[in-house]
């Protein structure tokens, strides 16, 4: 399964690779400000495309900041047992930041409930112009779907909207595996090319690499 | 920032980047286990598996947004016409009101509405049209793999409107509403079978 394959792969690599990681980590528990700096480099557009993709653009600078004093205090406090680890550690760090941000959601949705009872639902559309993009996107993607071939949009719609299996869609549309995938990735690049010549804004700008 | 800034820390021999069938799985919530931490460390600081997964969502997101109103938009098959009620006879009169009262699903016979809810977001709402039946997908990546969870849909005066028992597939719990849900703000809960609440969602009805 690929996805075996690629963590064996992954493994195999870290044995050899841990001196980056340890000049890193040493850097960092000396307090040196070039450590600090570095590991921002490294990790910043990961962490905050992590954040981003699970919690949203909002306080997004606030939050990758946050991660990042938690790791480095961690380090300094000789959490961080073995510098190879420190990709699984902010891995951990930033799975428990969102975690934390869930439950916070419910709590609030909760404790806004108890307040207004029965208007408690907050409005999603708080940002109109996003709110427009993601009409006129969808708009756009409808129009592009219908333009495709009967049997790539087929394809298209089992896999990512019924979410079929692969055996089950090569079962019921007659394919091969190699068929179903080489379908697929055809269909993907040409919604993808004919998405994109009209769709230019995005809604989400997780690759602002800004500085806390 | 250039593409392979970080080369020196990536995880990876060059040219070993995980297969598009690999970024489809973790971009679907299909990954688990030490495929995942794998992956999701390696996403860390590869810009390019950043790009792509980011690429992979947009494509889902698209494609989903695209194909639900073509799936769930047909005319209803039966519509209360006022003259052709008084046009029949009272017995006639009185099955119809009959049959719009006792058997909903004529009164807005049309497919059913795809709404997936997502622990991402922070406080996106999903919303729906009212008395369409839905298809619910609850999304549940990051919680604990259990034999079994518990839906319960709430009104915003905490009544409940729907319940159901149901078994993941997938890092996903599947559920129809057959009736759909009458007009309002409603919240989504998922529970343990130990009825320990563990996610929320919020789910708006338009009539």
């Amino acid at each position: 399964m690929m996805a075996k394959e690629f963590g064996d792969t992954v493994h195999e690599h870290q044995e050899s690779a841990g001196q980056p990681w340890a000049g890193l980590v040493d850097k960092i528990r000396r307090n040196d400000p070039d450590g600090m700096e570095e590991l921002y480099r490294v990790f910043s557009r990961g962490v905050r495309f992590y954040l981003c993709r699970h919690l949203g653009p909002q306080d997004l600078d606030d939050r990758v900041h946050d991660t990042f004093i938690i790791v480095a205090q961690a380090i300094q406090r000789g959490e961080l047992r073995e510098p190879d680890r420190l990709m699984g550690y902010v891995r951990t760090i930033v799975r428990r930041q969102v975690a934390a941000q869930i439950e916070d959601n419910i709590l609030n949705r909760r404790h806004q409930f108890d307040l207004d009872r029965g208007l408690a639902v907050r409005d999603a559309n708080s940002n109109p112009e996003q709110t427009a993009i993601r009409q006129e996107n969808q708009q756009i993607a409808m129009k592009v779907l219908k333009s495709i071939a009967p049997r790539d949009r087929e394809i298209l719609i089992r896999f990512y909207l019924r979410e079929e299996s692969a055996d089950q869609i090569c079962a019921e549309m007659g394919l091969t595996d190699t068929q179903f995938r080489l379908l697929k990735s055809r269909a993907k690049a040409r919604f993808g090319q004919l998405g994109q010549r009209k769709v230019t804004r995005r809604l989400v700008p997780f690759n602002e690499n800004k500085r806390g | 920032m250039p593409l392979d800034d970080n080369r020196e820390y990536l995880s990876l021999p060059n040219d070993s980047h995980p297969s598009d069938e690999t970024i489809e799985e973790y971009s679907m919530g299909r990954m688990e286990g030490p495929a995942l931490e794998k992956f999701e460390e390696h996403l860390l600081v590869c810009e390019r598996c950043q790009d792509s997964v980011a690429a992979e969502d947009a494509l889902r997101e698209g494609i989903r947004a695209a194909a639900l109103p073509s799936q769930t938009h047909k005319p209803p098959l039966f519509r209360f016409n006022p003259r052709l009620a008084w046009a029949l006879a009272l017995p006639g009169m009185a099955v119809l009101v009959l049959a719009a009262s006792k058997l909903p699903v004529w009164r807005h016979a049309s497919a059913p509405v795809a709404v997936v809810l997502q622990a991402t977001r922070g406080t996106e709402t999903s919303s729906v049209a009212a008395h369409r039946s839905i298809m619910l997908t609850v999304d549940l990546t990051d919680l604990p793999p259990l034999s079994e969870y518990r839906l319960e849909v709430v009104d915003s005066a905490g009544r409940s409107a729907f319940r159901a028992n149901a078994s993941a597939r997938n890092n996903q719990l599947h559920t129809t509403l057959a009736d759909g849900l009458p007009g309002g703000a409603y919240f989504a809960r998922l529970y343990s079978p130990g009825g320990e609440l563990l996610r929320e969602f919020t789910l708006s009805v338009h009539p």
